[in-house]
């Protein structure tokens, strides 16, 4: 069988040595497909320890910004930056950059875009090589300025194992293709030394295409269902984090905006702490709180520098906060960080939603919240689903949109001790683009370590606006 | 799955992502002598994203083992399935990694 094989190829190839334009399509196609292989390095690059598709939601106070980055899938390749607004205040212009990580960035901005009337804009910045690298968004508007810089990073993975061995093959092939047509040219393969050079080139090309059709199965044949990660991770994890916590001005005064910095430093060297992976669409998330309960943000503070970052908000009352701030190290959990601060100054009108004590029936805005918990009475020690079922004036609400990759998000704390908790709702993630709704019912599951006095938030978007639900609950002791 | 008094076998019908029945099998281990169970329950958990889903009390079929409706597995991933056996005494608990395909 192999001896008719080899009879055949032989016959194909005489033939094909025969028609020279065959012959230069044969070449020419071996050497595409070797190029092919060659010159495009996949990369399987990415931000932070996400996918190649992620988005990042940042306050660049006083705009908040959803960026979402596509990284190339070979490289040199265009990084694809989509930039939405998040809801109001909204910017007019955007200056992008790109820069290799620690070093300045370009005075002149890779792009200019002009918002108008769009939802988004959208840019392309080249990446030429493998690395970390940093995009600087500057959004300006009426209101002012924000800035934010995004750290990427872009792995190129090893090739796989059958890449040299597959480009030899092909190789082999293309030469002993063209030597071919070379000895067979003018009817030489006739004469009887020819004629044996002949056969052993073909031979040499049957053998190397066997050989490169079994090499590029391997090679675009998954050897494993489970792909490794690309990110090499810490294999004991990444040291804590110590959370240096500043305002401007030092002593803010209720009703007047403070720019708060978070300096985020490794707990070990001491160096700035830059490693954060997004988790939730943001590398960051701050839950300012004072100590009534009666404030409660939850924001996303710009990257400015390496470690550091920064947010600007109003609190509405004088008093002491707690400012826990949730991220999550590569390689690492997910870590809270809480610091202190004070307000000055007087009690301003408070726009904000009362906090309702207990369960039940509440309005905010127009929407009808109902929150619900089971089994009852709370009790500390036993896994309790908490839920909120919305509607609004037309009835149960099924258009509720995710929010940070997820449909709902509930932050949670005792007044007394020191317990934070951010649960998110039992509920499918929505990935980029999704367009997944939810409702009425969101559902959430926790289990309260202590009883006492517990002041929760409960945190769902619709039509763009952030909805949150403030509710005091009382849990008492295991039974 | 072993606990300290039994051999817990859990049965899903479906590894994908929607609600479905779990089949939960309890075989008291060799020597074992534990009183009777008052409930079975089950929870499902996915750490990664900081949410579990809610309890499911399982009921008893005729044959021993115990059935749980609606056990909601509300994402791909890797989930951490936890059976609690419940008797007057004490609780075990089996726990399952299951991965879920979308």
């Amino acid at each position: 069988m192999c001896a008719n094989t080899v009879d055949l190829w032989y016959y194909i190839s005489t033939m094909l040595c025969f028609c020279s334009q065959a012959r230069r399509w044969c070449a020419a196609g071996a050497l595409f497909v070797l190029l092919a292989l060659v010159a495009a390095p996949p990369v399987s690059a990415h931000v932070g320890d996400a996918g190649p598709v992620q988005t990042i939601v940042m306050d660049a106070s006083p705009y908040e910004l959803a960026v979402t980055m596509t990284i190339p899938p070979a490289l040199p390749g265009p990084l694809l930056v989509d930039i939405v607004p998040d809801g109001e205040p909204l910017p007019e212009t955007f200056e992008v950059r790109l820069t290799r990580y620690g070093s300045p960035f370009p005075e002149k901005p890779a792009a200019l875009l002009t918002l108008g009337s769009a939802l988004s804009v959208t840019t392309r910045l080249d990446i030429d090589a493998p690395g970390d690298w940093e995009v600087e968004i500057i959004a300006r508007g009426a209101p002012g300025e924000g800035i934010m810089r995004i750290p990427v990073t872009v792995f190129q993975p090893p090739l796989p194992p059958t890449t040299i061995p597959l480009a030899v093959a092909l190789g082999v092939l293309v030469i002993s293709l063209l030597a071919g047509a070379a000895v067979g040219a003018g009817g030489r393969h006739a004469r009887p030394g020819f004629a044996g050079a002949l056969r052993l080139l073909n031979y040499a090309a049957f053998a190397s295409a066997v050989a490169s059709a079994v090499l590029a199965w391997l090679q675009f044949t998954p050897l494993q269902a489970e792909t490794t990660p690309a990110v090499p991770t810490y294999s004991g994890g990444a040291p804590h984090v110590n959370l240096l916590l500043s305002t401007e001005p030092q002593t803010p005064d209720a009703g007047a905006p403070l720019v708060m910095t978070l300096d985020l430093r490794d707990g070990a060297t001491g160096l700035p702490a830059d490693d954060l992976s997004p988790h939730h669409d943001a590398l960051l998330h701050l839950a300012v709180i004072d100590d009534s309960g009666r404030f409660f943000a939850h924001l996303h503070p710009a990257r400015i520098a390496p470690g550091l970052y920064a947010v600007t908000f109003t609190p509405d009352r004088p008093g002491n906060y707690t400012a826990y701030a949730e991220l999550m190290r590569h390689g690492g959990s997910l870590q809270v960080i809480a610091g202190r601060f004070a307000v000055g100054g007087q009690v301003q009108i408070d726009t904000a939603p009362t906090p309702a004590p207990g369960l039940g029936v509440r309005s905010i805005g127009d929407l009808t919240v109902e929150v619900r918990a089971q089994p009852t009475p709370l009790r500390s020690g036993q896994l309790t689903t908490l839920s909120v079922i919305v509607s609004d004036v037309n009835g149960p609400v099924r258009d509720l949109e995710p929010w940070l990759g997820m449909g709902g998000h509930l932050m949670m704390r005792h007044v007394s001790d020191a317990l934070f908790s951010h649960i998110h709702a039992a509920a499918p993630i929505a990935v980029p683009g999704s367009t997944l709704r939810y409702g009425p019912e969101l559902r959430f599951v926790h289990n309260f370590p202590r009883p006492g006095v517990y002041q929760a938030w409960f945190q769902f978007r619709r039509a763009g606006e952030v909805v949150t639900v403030p509710v005091t609950l009382e849990v008492g002791s295991t039974k | 799955m072993q606990t300290l008094s039994y051999n817990v076998t859990l049965t899903l019908e479906e590894r994908r992502v929607g609600e479905h029945p779990a089949i939960i099998t309890i075989e008291r281990r060799e020597g074992a002598q534990p009183g009777p169970i008052e409930s079975v329950s089950i929870v499902p958990m996915m750490r990664q994203h900081g949410m579990a889903s809610p309890e499911v009390v399982a009921q008893p079929l005729p044959d021993g083992r115990y059935r749980a409706e609606g056990l909601l597995l509300s994402m791909d991933g890797d989930w951490q399935i936890e059976v609690y056996i419940d008797r007057s005494d004490a609780r075990e608990i089996a726990t399952f990694q299951v991965r879920v395909w979308p």
